[in-house]
């Protein structure tokens, strides 16, 4: 029987990713402490996607514990969500499970994968907004990922430190808030590869409704009426 | 003896209105030459440097060309020098007397000097008489001329491919560029040449200005075609003469890496000019050595297989099977590097990496593999898994679905090759003792006879009933990067 993944389910469970949007993010190697980026990797680039694949190895561990992180931009949350359930069925585990307890926290959906026998867990596959993310453990030796899981969802869903835009490592973007119509949208950026021209990585973070990128064009609905306030970030890379 | 003047020189130079051409290759020869060996030659054979039987006494055994320790002068003038910036300062080196300096000028006066390029792939549409397209990797093209003077030094560095099947029969030829002084004609060859054979003596015109333009040479004594896929490193020493009863001199070795795969590769390789698709030689490097010596195809990707799964550069990712060289496109290049023994995308592999591996290594060398899937969660026999050597069930007793570089339409009546996991060969797989059997070239299969299908999965409705071939929406060949 064919594994079963309920994507409209999945959509149901979705609140917080639909209105987070990630553009041109990529790890430089100050990411993970204790921990040192070996290479990246492009595995797709293509207009609807691209994907990076990221090899990090633990300091000191002469390369027996090695983590593979792969990030693929999407247009959309809902995209995000279907590259999750294509990648699940290039898994030949039947019935992969979903993270409980605190690993449930991790993204809009997850999944695991434990090493057998014990409870430390290998993989994680996640959606945050409009990307897809996927970190394993894939040396010798099996290492533990959810930190490292939950600490890109953080990166991804959290608005940068204040301190880091005083200092001016963050660019905030105007307007900083709008007012909107229920159902209202409104194009938030003309042009996404203008802000991250100079290689910067764009975040996006609404109150509500959903975020979408149409062709170049950065798209808001709203879902409630009001004031917003959209925070619109460049975060140096 | 304490060697010429430099007026003998330079009168000696006037007298035989030696031309600035020549002068600049005599000195380009002095100064380029890495040690005493590399003027004086290796005796018996003749040159660098000929005696010019016009001169001295004629007998070649008292006027000998020049000798080691003589050169060896010549480099330590030259070296404390910094470098000959004129003939005449050839003057007084010990034992470089006339006889010697006629030998020099004699040598480069009336000369083919130069091999300029050599083209193996002359004839981009096609490959029945020369070599195919290729490049090195996704990122990288090959050398066109695979052969350019200066920019090759090691047998890699000029590398040609040939297809067994499509020049079987057929006459060989490469082109080459090549140059001469103050000579309108000569006769070219290059001996060795291993089993690609060698060039055959051919005469070459020379224009005004010494170049040759390209020059179709036959190659004869081709052999290769016997022998099955390989990967050779060949040299040819290249020779000119003027005349057909002169001896022949030597003009330079260039080296190449040959590479003989079976057939024209097929998908996902191509042989579009300038596609990144074109077979690459990193990758026939790794694929050629795997099936050496083999003529038929299904010996090939049989070999293919059983190198891949006995690699020790990979393993089954027992976490969840999952896929980690890509399901979209196929990371090929990162799999290069692991099977090399770098870190590419880490150890871990599963089903959809061993097939894409095994079907594009093997259609590469012209076999014709797919990608397909069987489906969907279906029970197994205890198994090995690469990169493991004890007989286990993975996940609790099934897989969601797998995936083998599969022959033909990938129906039940078609053969796999598996580069995944080892199945148990006796009458029974569902049980113990087992005995490991990697499945190449092997029948998929029904529920009823022995063939792969009953050796993965037990012959039960949860079992061999629900492991279904499904070429209909899974069978391919992935593009590569």
């Amino acid at each position: 029987m064919e594994p079963q993944y309920d994507i409209e389910q999945w959509a149901a469970a979705t609140t917080t990713g639909r209105h987070i949007f990630n553009h041109n993010y990529r790890m430089t190697g100050n990411e993970l402490r204790g921990w040192e980026l070996v290479k990246s990797v492009v595995m797709q680039d293509e207009h609807d996607i691209n994907e990076k694949v990221y090899m990090w190895q633990k300091k000191a561990s002469e390369g027996h514990q090695l983590v593979r992180i792969s990030i693929a931009e999407l247009n959309h949350w809902r995209n995000a969500q279907i590259r999750l359930s294509a990648e699940l069925h290039h898994n030949m585990q039947p019935d992969i499970p979903r993270g409980t307890g605190k690993l449930a926290q991790i993204g809009d959906i997850n999944f695991i994968g434990k090493k057998q026998g014990s409870n430390v867990v290998a993989m994680v596959d996640f959606t945050r907004g409009n990307l897809s993310i996927s970190v394993s453990s894939v040396g010798e030796k099996t290492v533990d990922v959810s930190k490292i899981a939950s600490t890109l969802d953080s990166l991804f869903s959290q608005p940068p430190d204040k301190t880091e835009i005083e200092k001016g490592r963050v660019t905030v973007l105007s307007p900083r808030s709008l007012q909107m119509k229920e159902a209202e949208t409104i194009t938030l950026i003309e042009d996404i590869s203008k802000p991250v021209a100079h290689g910067g990585w764009l975040k996006i973070i609404a109150p509500d409704g959903e975020l979408n990128k149409e062709d170049d064009t950065l798209e808001y609905v709203s879902s409630k009426p009001g004031r917003k306030k959209i925070g619109k970030y460049i975060l140096n890379q | 003896m304490g060697g010429l003047t430099s007026s003998y020189i330079n009168n000696t130079l006037a007298a035989l209105g030696t031309t600035e051409a020549t002068k600049d290759l005599i000195l380009a020869f002095l100064n380029n030459a890495p040690n005493a060996a590399s003027i004086a030659g290796f005796e018996p054979t003749e040159g660098p440097i000929v005696d010019d039987p016009l001169e001295g006494y004629g007998d070649q055994i008292k006027d000998y060309d020049i000798g080691h320790d003589v050169a060896q002068r010549i480099i330590n003038k030259r070296n404390a020098l910094g470098g000959f910036t004129s003939l005449s300062q050839l003057s007084g080196i010990s034992y470089f007397g006339q006889d010697k300096f006629n030998d020099l000028l004699y040598s480069f006066t009336k000369v083919v000097y130069e091999i300029t390029a050599i083209k193996f792939n002359y004839h981009t549409g096609s490959n029945t008489n020369d070599a195919l397209n290729i490049r090195k990797n996704y990122s990288t093209s090959t050398p066109s001329p695979s052969w350019l003077k200066g920019s090759a030094s090691v047998y890699a560095d000029s590398p040609a491919a040939y297809s067994i099947k499509e020049t079987q029969g057929n006459a060989l030829a490469i082109r080459v560029c090549l140059k001469a002084n103050r000579i309108s004609a000569a006769y070219v060859r290059a001996l060795g040449g291993g089993r690609l054979g060698r060039v055959k003596e051919k005469l070459v015109s020379f224009s005004a200005s010494g170049n040759s333009s390209y020059q179709t040479f036959e190659l004869e004594n081709t052999t290769f075609h016997a022998h099955g896929i390989n990967a050779y490193n060949i040299m040819w020493r290249w020779q000119w003469r003027l005349h057909t009863s002169d001896r022949w001199r030597d003009i330079v070795v260039t080296r190449h890496r040959i590479f003989i795969v079976l057939e024209t590769p097929t998908l996902p390789w191509v042989q579009t000019t300038g596609s990144t698709s074109l077979p690459w030689t990193d990758a026939l490097e790794i694929a050629c050595n795997w099936a050496k010596g083999t003529t038929n195809k299904d010996a090939a990707a049989s070999l293919v297989t059983q190198h891949y799964n006995g690699s020790g550069r990979v393993s089954y990712d027992t976490i969840r099977g999952k896929t980690f060289y890509g399901w979209g496109t196929y990371n090929l290049s990162e799999m290069i590097e692991r099977l090399n023994g770098g870190l590419g995308l880490g150890e871990k592999v599963n089903c959809t990496d061993s097939a894409n591996t095994v079907s594009t290594l093997s259609n590469l060398l012209g076999c014709d593999l797919w990608q397909s899937r069987m489906e969907w969660s279906f029970d197994l026999n205890p198994i090995i898994a690469i990169g493991y050597t004890n007989w286990a069930i993975p996940f609790s007793g099934s897989f969601s679905y797998h995936e083998v570089a599969w022959k033909g339409a990938c129906t039940q009546n078609d053969k796999v090759f598996d580069g995944c996991l080892k199945v148990d060969s006796d009458a029974d797989p569902t049980s113990a003792p087992h005995t490991p059997l990697l499945p190449t070239n092997m029948l998929f299969g029904g529920c009823i006879t022995m063939n792969y299908r009953l050796r993965l999965c037990p012959p039960t409705p949860t079992g061999c009933d629900r492991c279904i071939p499904q070429p209909g929406t899974t069978r391919q060949r992935r593009s590569i990067i």
